[in-house]
């Protein structure tokens, strides 16, 4: 079931642990889509610059040590710059205080995917999101 | 052969490791006989499988302590006095931020958000003075630090800020992790190309061998290796060949093994499977002793006994149910106990969520006071020992560790493994596998994937909040240090640590002098960096 869904997923900061991302990026390619990665220590800005370049339609964010919800409000600026804000479908995964999920949640991120969800449901969630292509 | 718990049992009733061992419904005598008794003499002898202690010299006390940090070195020195007054051994556990351990300061732009946020935050000497302001370092007593790729630096600050308390460097002591090598395929805080690091850790072994003999210089850490994936037998195999490739470096500077050895200690973490965790710490033991002796040619029995330091996994904290953790964390324990760990940590039920509260942080605490005091589990060493089932599974441990060291010897040992991906690779794949059989129900997780319940029935737990506020203070303090700071001093300190590093020389004595000038972190990893250059990221990809 070959997909056109491009997915960049980012590691935004300064962590290294790529359990998390590995897992779901071979989810997502199982699924048959196209998983471009960033490697971990990105800014916000080099994310953007990846999305544009890549052009893909997701836009997976893993976040383990940092707060989500400055990370993610800079994303967003960014992309409003662009007037691109509505452009992509935003995810983000890791360790999240309930506190952020929450403000993810009001502040526009469409999924918020913490430790234990299981990859279909993942899988299943940008595929109902983004459909087929 | 693929995972098998008790409930999918085949006919026979066989079991399977995530590793593909067998494990069969019984034991008996008949599994002992291949396994020649010297392989598990008494507790204190060669090759100390049940234990480095002889029974008249064990430790009257289990030593259980706690790791910690947040935000600048005042608050966190609060946490670690409360923790004291909670009954925790092993004096001071530093965790340090994300900005620290990658060596840049709390004003770099890669630095926001990240500040005092998982540990505290140190920028100079300034800060780890501040650290240390309450008690005196001999009244602590002891220090652990996670410092890997900054380690010769964290270590300066220590002897600089213990000479300027007045106290003398013998008096208390100190382990820094510095295994910079697993940095780059589990724990992800690499700065420099991977030979570099070993050099500098390296450096920092050796100076501590030769001035500072009690304390620890390395812990040789298979804990991050397993949390990013690995099995039990890829963390045994993993960390000894790591641990190998320090002890080759420093050994070729001259240091003798007999004096090397006894200061270095293997960490490692215990997950859920008990017995498997059992049978890995002894496994261990029993490796790190005859390869200390066939291959290094040690001859006192403290060079041969591995101290095993060991810690509650992270992986296997759920965010869901959290308090379930607690049983999880007392279950690891356990078998940290049963294992014949020497040290020991214990995560807090809220780490999946966030950084622990102060009410976490106690019952983790807890958790081995009543497993030691109450339930009397160290009452005797090595009570498994010559267990039909834990023997057999040590002896089959230890034999698929040394088929897989055969191949990592032939790809050039540790070091090659690490640069061409190769460790990386094999754990990513152990991750991938494990979420497989989530996914598919073969591994249960009980209330993640069985026995889920409604979120809104989950107890809410209270969930530590940062200060938002601990980044600007930081901030602050670091430009104050730097604006009172003799500039022309730090700049002569950073030339010398810069030629002392291109000549080769150990680092530490020049870092010393930087440190001591309130160089900051990044100033002394930025003279490191344009010498080295980075580590290659291409090592990681996914």
């Amino acid at each position: 079931m070959p997909s056109d869904i491009r997915v960049l997923l980012a590691k935004p900061g300064l962590d290294g642990h790529f359990r998390g991302v590995a897992t779901v990026g071979a989810a997502l390619r199982d699924a048959g889509m196209e998983v471009v990665y960033t490697g971990p220590r990105q800014t916000p800005e080099q994310i953007v610059a990846a999305a544009f370049a890549e052009d893909v339609a997701v836009i997976g964010l893993n976040i383990m040590t940092m707060s989500a919800a400055r990370v993610v409000q800079r994303l967003f600026d960014l992309l409003a710059e662009d007037d691109a804000e509505d452009d992509y479908l935003i995810v983000v995964g890791g360790i999240i205080t309930p506190a952020d999920v929450v403000w993810l949640r009001e502040h526009g991120v469409h999924g918020v995917f913490g430790p234990g969800t299981p990859m279909r449901e993942i899988v299943e969630f940008i595929r109902s999101r983004v459909g087929e292509g | 052969m693929a995972y098998r718990n008790h409930g999918e049992a085949a006919d026979d009733g066989d079991t399977v490791t995530r590793d593909g061992i067998v494990i069969k419904p019984v034991y008996d005598s008949g599994d002992l006989a291949g396994i020649d008794p010297a392989e598990i003499a008494r507790p204190g002898e060669f090759p100390f499988t049940r234990g480095i202690f002889p029974p008249e010299h064990r430790p009257k006390s289990w030593r259980a302590e706690h790791y910690a940090g947040f935000g600048g070195a005042a608050e966190s020195r609060e946490r670690y006095a409360y923790l004291k007054r909670m009954g925790t051994s092993g004096g001071m556990s530093i965790a340090l931020d994300m900005p620290t351990q990658v060596g840049l300061d709390s004003d770099h732009p890669l630095a926001e958000g990240e500040v005092g946020h998982v540990g505290v935050a140190i920028d100079t000497l300034a800060d780890v003075e501040e650290l240390f302001a309450g008690d005196r370092l001999d009244q602590i007593g002891h220090v652990f630090c996670t410092a890997n790729s900054i380690a010769p630096i964290i270590l300066a600050m220590i002897i600089v800020a213990a000479q300027r308390q007045g106290v003398s460097c013998d008096s208390f002591t100190v382990q820094l992790q510095n295994d910079s090598l697993k940095e780059y395929f589990a724990r992800g805080t690499q700065i420099y190309p991977v030979r570099d690091a070993l050099r500098l850790s390296a450096d920092t072994i050796e100076y501590c061998v030769r001035n500072l003999p009690e304390w620890s210089p390395l812990s040789i850490s298979g804990a991050h290796i397993r949390g990013a994936g690995a099995t039990a037998l890829q963390e045994l195999t993993y960390t000894i060949c790591d641990g190998l490739a320090y002890v080759e470096e420093v050994s070729r500077r001259g240091v003798d093994i007999d004096t090397l050895a006894p200061n270095l200690e293997l960490h490692f973490t215990v997950q859920m499977d008990l017995f498997e965790e059992v049978a890995k710490l002894r496994a261990a033991r029993r490796i790190w002793a005859k390869l200390m002796r066939e291959r290094f040619g040690a001859s006192s029995d403290v060079a041969m006994a591995a101290w095993i330091t060991t810690a509650t996994s992270g992986v296997t904290l759920t965010a869901q149910e959290p308090l379930n953790n607690i049983i999880r964390t007392t279950t690891e324990t356990i078998a940290a106990i049963l294992g014949g760990a020497n040290n020991h940590r214990v995560a807090s039920y809220d780490e999946a969520l966030s950084i622990p509260t102060r009410d976490s942080a106690k019952v983790a605490t807890r958790i081995p006071q009543i497993l030691t005091l109450e339930a009397a589990l160290t009452s005797t060493a090595d009570p498994l020992g010559g267990s039909y089932f834990v023997e057999s599974l040590t002896s089959e441990l230890e034999r698929r560790f040394w088929a897989e060291f055969a191949t990592i010897e032939q790809r050039g040992g540790a070091v090659a493994s690490v640069e061409d991906g190769y460790f990386f690779r094999n754990i990513v794949a152990s991750a991938l596998r494990f979420q497989e059989d989530l996914d598919s129900g073969a591994v249960t997780v009980v209330a993640v994937n069985r026995y889920q319940s409604e979120a809104a029935d989950d107890v809410p737990v209270e969930i530590f909040e940062s200060d938002p506020d601990a980044e600007r203070r930081q901030v602050e303090r670091l430009r104050a240090v730097k604006a009172r700071r003799d500039e022309a001093a730090v700049r002569t300190a950073l030339a010398a640590l810069a030629e002392a590093t291109a000549r080769g020389d150990n680092v530490v004595p020049t870092v010393i002098d930087a440190v001591r000038a309130y160089a900051t972190i990044g100033e002394i990893c930025d003279v490191w960096t344009k010498q080295f250059g980075t580590w290659d990221v291409a090592a990681n990809a996914l």
